[in-house]
């Protein structure tokens, strides 16, 4: 685990795009975004948008697999990934 | 032979050119003679243990060989199919499951894991499939008596071909589609009627061998009905969208250019995705003959953009709802002169009759508004099991001569132009769309209903910049200090697919009324078009 921010960065986001009014600590790390309703296909397009802001490179779609972006956790991790990879 | 079967259309392709790929996925390609093959053993497998004429065969499966194989060899038996939304929680599925009856469904180790549960009191299932390379699921959680097939056991080679004995009459398949009352609505298809369909297709757009189709319709979207048969018809190839390209839309235009993609079919949503996100414009589409689009209304400016990126491609707006397929279209060629005004959706096709029909059931005028009626082959037959709904809609026209036939009463708004094409108003009810699928506002309400920290709620739609509309919810909760948004949409999540889902929950202390005392959906419709303001 990192102490970047990187989680509530992310979560932020999440809430301000896809859940105004939601309380920050409903949304655990760990929640499974997709099968919770907070990530459709649409919604998936515009946050590929935003981690590729985060990560500074471009996002391929095999990528978008729920073991990169299906948590805030696995986001978090894929972007550090990323990052370290750079 | 004369082609009054889907399934003939498969055969006689196999017959005259069997070497010649039907799909392309994946880097690997089916041939006609594999696929024709592959289903005829299917179909063998299933009659073997008792499906035939007039069952229905659950496809629950993405876009694959797999799902084609179960397609043609439902048609084979003279069954017909029922494709389900992978997407879609296993409740909704096991509800169209039970609602048609299923004898037979067919889906992946997965996709199957989720179902066990719900699947386990349908008594009319008998044979479940597993198609792919993962075992059967856990047999300890489906009834003992249905039988459990893996996709090896289910295409072994048989000595018995299935018989066929449906008539052009019979059922093709059921489509699911939103129902206002909380339940979706099957929509039945005969053979006549998608093959009347696929004829007007091929004929319209100048289908040929050559051409490479892209897939890109769900299966359980009318759309795919071209995708699938149309090009069968031609002896044209299939291109299946790779699953979830279009997460990255830009890797969905670079593989339209790439495998030279010659038939482009989808809702206005996709294309508009292609043009904001897919950088569409770095790359040419010298193959790209022709854009269909069908569904909802194309914004013109986005249609411009389309036509300057794309200029070679000849596009079309086809118009009809699931219970007719297409019934209008339109060649587009000049666009309209501002961008508030839409594209005409048409003219009839051949085949099929069109009119608009005023308050008093007399065809209006030129330039007046009323419903557009359609009759025609491509009519569907009813709803599965539903004769009021079908009833409903399924009319003899208040002017008719005797011998007229049933039409069906579209619910659309339209008015026909000096020049005789229709143009699209709306709709006086409350079933909109969302990206193209047809959502009823009162499905969503009955779902959100039961939640019980919901008092009251209404659901309506909101523009957006970019996508048409969302949906928005209104919700006054029971004990507002236990309202989450997140736990609403994911108690959604359970019950609906995921395109009925609001985008917005939104929580107010009360709703609007009107002097009668019901909600003010007009005041909620303003409120969603203003800058940001809530009510209450």
């Amino acid at each position: 685990m990192g102490n970047d921010g990187l989680t509530d960065v992310i979560r932020d986001y999440l809430i301000r795009s896809f859940l105004p009014d939601e309380r920050p600590e409903n949304l655990p790390e760990e929640l499974d975004l997709i099968k919770s309703g907070v990530l459709d296909s649409l919604a998936l397009v515009q946050t590929a948008t935003f981690l590729e802001d985060l990560v500074g490179s471009e996002i391929e779609g095999h990528e978008l697999t729920p073991d990169n972006v299906g948590s805030i956790a696995a986001m978090a991790a894929f972007v550090r990934r990323r990052r370290a990879e750079a | 032979m004369r082609t009054y079967l889907l399934s003939h259309l498969l055969e006689a392709r196999a017959l005259q050119c069997g070497r010649r790929a039907a799909l392309a996925m994946g880097g690997e390609t089916t041939s006609y003679g594999d696929l024709k093959e592959l289903s005829a053993r299917l179909a063998a497998t299933l009659a073997a243990r008792g499906l035939g004429h007039r069952d229905r065969i659950g496809v629950y499966l993405p876009k694959g060989l797999a799902a084609y194989v179960s397609i043609f060899a439902a048609l084979e038996l003279g069954a017909a199919y029922v494709p389900l939304d992978p997407s879609a929680p296993p409740t909704r599925i096991r509800e169209t499951a039970g609602d048609c009856a299923l004898k037979a469904l067919i889906t992946t180790a997965e996709l199957a894991g989720g179902l066990a549960a719900d699947v386990a009191g349908l008594e009319s299932l008998a044979v479940l499939v597993i198609a792919g390379t993962g075992a059967a699921s856990d047999r300890g959680s489906w009834p003992a008596g249905l039988e459990i097939l893996t996709w090896e056991e289910a295409l072994e080679p048989r000595s018995t071909p299935a018989a066929n004995s449906a008539i052009e009459n019979d059922l093709a398949y059921v489509l699911y589609t939103s129902g206002s009352t909380g339940r979706p609505k099957g929509v039945m298809i005969s053979h006549r009627g998608a093959l009347a369909f696929v004829d007007w297709a091929v004929d319209t757009l100048g289908l040929t061998a050559d051409d490479r189709v892209a897939g890109v319709a769900a299966l359980h979207f009318d759309l795919s009905i071209l995708d699938l048969f149309a090009t069968v018809a031609a002896g044209a190839t299939l291109w299946p969208l790779p699953p979830g390209i279009l997460l990255t839309p830009r890797s969905a235009t670079a593989w339209i250019a790439e495998n030279a993609i010659s038939v482009w079919y989808s809702t206005p949503s996709t294309l508009i995705l292609l043009l904001e996100q897919g950088e569409m414009g770095c790359r040419d589409y010298p193959d790209l003959r022709l854009i269909l689009f069908a569904g909802e209304v194309f914004p013109t400016k986005h249609l411009r953009r389309l036509r300057r990126l794309v200029p070679r491609a000849e596009l079309y707006n086809l118009y009809g709802p699931t219970e007719t397929n297409v019934c209008v279209w339109k060649r587009v060629e000049e666009l309209p002169a501002g961008d508030h005004q839409t594209l005409a959706i048409g003219r009839a096709c051949a085949n099929t009759e069109v009119a608009a029909l005023d308050a008093e059931g007399r065809e209006a005028a030129a330039g007046e508004e009323g419903e557009l009626w359609v009759r025609g082959p491509t009519v569907m037959r009813g709803y599965w099991d539903d004769r009021e709904k079908g009833g409903a809609v399924l009319r003899r026209r208040p002017d008719v001569t005797p011998g007229d036939d049933l039409w069906f009463r579209t619910g659309d708004f339209v008015h026909r132009d000096a020049s005789g094409d229709y143009h699209f108003h709306g709709r006086r009810d409350h079933m909109v769309k969302i990206r193209g699928y047809r959502v009823e506002l009162g499905e969503v309400e009955s779902a959100l209903y039961a939640h019980p920290n919901v008092r009251e709620l209404a659901v309506v739609t909101v523009p957006t910049n970019d996508h048409g509309v969302q949906l928005r919810a209104y919700v006054v909760p029971g004990d507002p200090a236990r309202h989450s948004p997140l736990q609403i949409k994911a108690y959604l999540g359970e019950r609906l697919p995921p395109y009925m889902i609001p985008a917005e929950i939104v929580c107010t202390e009360a709703l609007p009324k009107t002097s009668t005392g019901k909600v003010d959906r007009r005041a909620l419709a303003a409120d969603a078009r203003g800058p940001e303001q809530r009510p209450g």
